[in-house]
């Protein structure tokens, strides 16, 4: 059985309308700022920290380098209580990266007693695919459900193997309702 | 014998309805040249296989083993755990990257055009499959190539009733890669489907036990080679543990490795591997009712089902050991013959009313929660974008299932063509930059 050409009408006005809901849609639920960090700060900073570069920045003048010497990029970390005791975090991210040769990833974990109970990441080269500009990145974590007050909440940005130069800028750790 | 129903065409020489299976081939060969050659030259794909860019990914495991032979280690990655047939006929060809490279597209192409030609393959649907873009590791010195060659001849050997292609094919298959795993309870379900048709059991029985032969033949010489070799005779097993084949949980949401550009076509082969575990149990279904009650059992070509059956094995697999990280599941069943033998299958089944196929987009579409498309874990994408994407995935895959009853099947096989293409080349573009691509 064939559809009549006009049904083929209805079909594409129903994706096309589905496509439109879905890019209306693309911003993420809003959530409360824990912290917001576009370096500017840092680099005003006399004398400025050597991670801070003014070579390239998403917004201002400034963003975080992440060298070849160094598998860390920016991190945070508070206890779960100082952290306004959030179910879901999430992290977003402007990146500049040269190509997707390495494994970079945003960690969330969770340590208690020094013991980590929770490790989850957003893969950044499964979602970044165009290079040598700025990219937005984020994911919204799911901490546990037995999270204590005293439980320590890390986020940072770690380069997993074979390391790259690459920039980071407006580093944002949002606090989502459930 | 299922067979597609064949596109129109005006009359043609004999020669080239005879051979034009092989003529397909040759025009896909020159339209992917066409379209390579343009979008290298604008720019917009900026690295080919050289021997510069080959030299990439298991590569280098295969030319160690080509170079001198096998190392098996205890306590890190080794070489044992790939088999012998790749890496020795790259040292008896003599040939280096690039050459192994055009030798393993010539093998691919020879078996497709004879797969097609005994498929009965409608020009277009032959088109179409041929631009499947996992079929890119057919142009780089990985094992896809031979085992399409093997698998093309077991398939065959099964639909004509030869058995020495079946044994050779599952000989030649079982050295290449570890197919044993996968074969092996495809093997012995075929067989219980097969025998449960009149007349059937004799030939049943005879075939799966030549075949369960050919295929512990097969893991005895790559157990001979590798103990000859290392001193280990079950290194091919032993060294799965360090490239992370441990039986895990499943963890959702699903994820791969490989990206958003790859992630549509993992989530494709999940999807066929699941719906493909659902129909071999309808199957084992009605032969538990025929057996017992003497109820009418569904004929279906051994070839189909063994394709089935391989689906099912390679998602079992995937799904076991790597514990919801898809990553290659793609390549083992779309840069198969076994996924030509499905879709030609399914190609030859009269139309289906559109209300069914409305019924799959909705359960597939609900399906992709295993990625977590509707909660908020799904990277970098909303609900709403990840819904898009997955509507794009839902309607290319019922493009594919409902080929058959197409109204514009010429319009849309092409734009599938050229888009697959355009991603084949686009994924190759990154395997050749060392990207993850698998």
């Amino acid at each position: 059985m064939l559809l009549k050409p006009w049904s083929y009408f209805g079909l594409c006005r129903n994706v096309l309308v589905a496509g439109l809901l879905g890019l209306v849609a693309c911003e993420p639920v809003p959530g409360t700022v824990i912290l917001q960090d576009d370096f500017e700060q840092a680099g005003a900073a006399v004398p400025r920290p050597p991670e801070i570069s003014s070579e390239s920045a998403h917004s201002g003048s400034f963003s975080y380098k992440v060298a070849l010497a160094s598998a860390y990029g920016p991190s945070w970390q508070a206890t779960w209580d100082a952290a306004g005791q959030p179910k879901k975090l999430r992290v977003k991210a402007w990146l500049n990266l040269p190509g997707n040769r390495q494994k970079t990833a945003v960690v969330v974990e969770v340590a208690r007693n020094g013991a980590t109970r929770y490790w989850r990441t957003l893969s950044v080269n499964e979602v970044v695919k165009r290079f040598h500009q700025w990219e937005l990145v984020w994911k919204t974590f799911v901490l546990p459900r037995d999270i204590g007050p005293d439980d320590t909440i890390k986020v940072y940005l770690w380069q997993a193997g074979e390391r790259q130069i690459l920039y980071v800028d407006d580093w944002t750790i949002e606090k989502v309702a459930p | 014998m299922y067979s597609p129903v064949p596109d129109s065409v005006a009359p043609l020489p004999g020669f080239i309805v005879r051979y034009r299976n092989v003529w397909v081939v040759g025009l896909h060969v020159l339209l992917l040249a066409c379209l390579t050659s343009a979008l290298y030259a604008f720019g917009i794909i900026r690295y080919l296989p050289s021997n510069d860019t080959l030299f990439r990914w298991d590569v280098i495991w295969y030319n160690q083993i080509r170079e001198s032979g096998y190392v098996y280690s205890e306590t890190q990655m080794s070489n044992a755990a790939f088999f012998p047939m790749l890496p020795y006929v790259w040292r008896l060809s003599g040939l280096w990257l690039l050459g192994m490279s055009l030798l393993n597209a010539s093998l691919f192409l020879a078996a497709s055009a004879w797969l097609a030609h005994q498929l009965r393959l409608p020009p277009r649907l032959q088109l179409l499959l041929l631009s499947t873009p996992s079929l890119l590791f057919m142009v780089v010195p990985y094992t896809e190539a031979l085992f399409f060659v093997f698998s093309t001849l077991l398939v065959l050997g099964l639909r004509r009733r030869r058995l020495w292609w079946w044994l050779l094919g599952l000989l030649g298959c079982g050295l290449t890669r570890s197919a044993s795993t996968m074969f092996t309870p495809a093997l012995v379900f075929m067989v219980f489907m097969w025998a449960m048709q009149p007349g059937q059991r004799k030939t049943a029985i005879v075939w799966g036990a030549s075949g369960l032969g050919a295929l512990l033949l097969s893991i005895g010489l790559v157990a001979t080679t590798q103990w000859y070799q290392t001193g280990e005779p079950l290194g091919f097993i032993r060294a799965q543990k360090h490239w992370g084949h441990t039986l895990r949980a499943l963890n959702f949401p699903f994820s791969d490795p490989s990206g958003i550009d790859v992630l549509w076509l993992d989530a494709q082969a999940l999807w066929l591997g699941v719906a493909a575990a659902g129909l071999c149990t309808w199957l084992a279904w009605r032969w538990l009712l025929q057996w017992r009650q003497q109820r009418a059992f569904p004929i279906l070509a051994p070839e189909v089902i063994f394709a089935l059956g391989y689906c099912v094995g390679v998602t079992l697999f995937i799904l076991s050991y790597q514990g919801g990280s898809l990553w290659n599941i793609g390549r083992y069943i779309f840069a198969t013959p076994f996924f030509v033998v499905l879709v030609a299958y399914q190609a030859s089944l009269p139309a289906w009313p559109w209300r069914r196929y409305l019924l799959i987009a909705a359960g597939t579409m609900l399906f992709w929660q295993v990625f977590g498309i509707y909660s908020l874990n799904f990277d970098t994408f909303s609900t709403g974008q990840a819904i898009w994407y997955f509507g794009l995935v839902t309607a290319y895959l019922v493009a594919y299932l409902a080929w058959r009853q197409l109204r514009w099947q010429r319009e849309i096989t092409m734009l599938l063509y050229v888009f697959n293409l355009v991603m084949l080349l686009h994924m190759l573009e990154g395997w050749l930059q060392y990207y993850v691509v698998q």
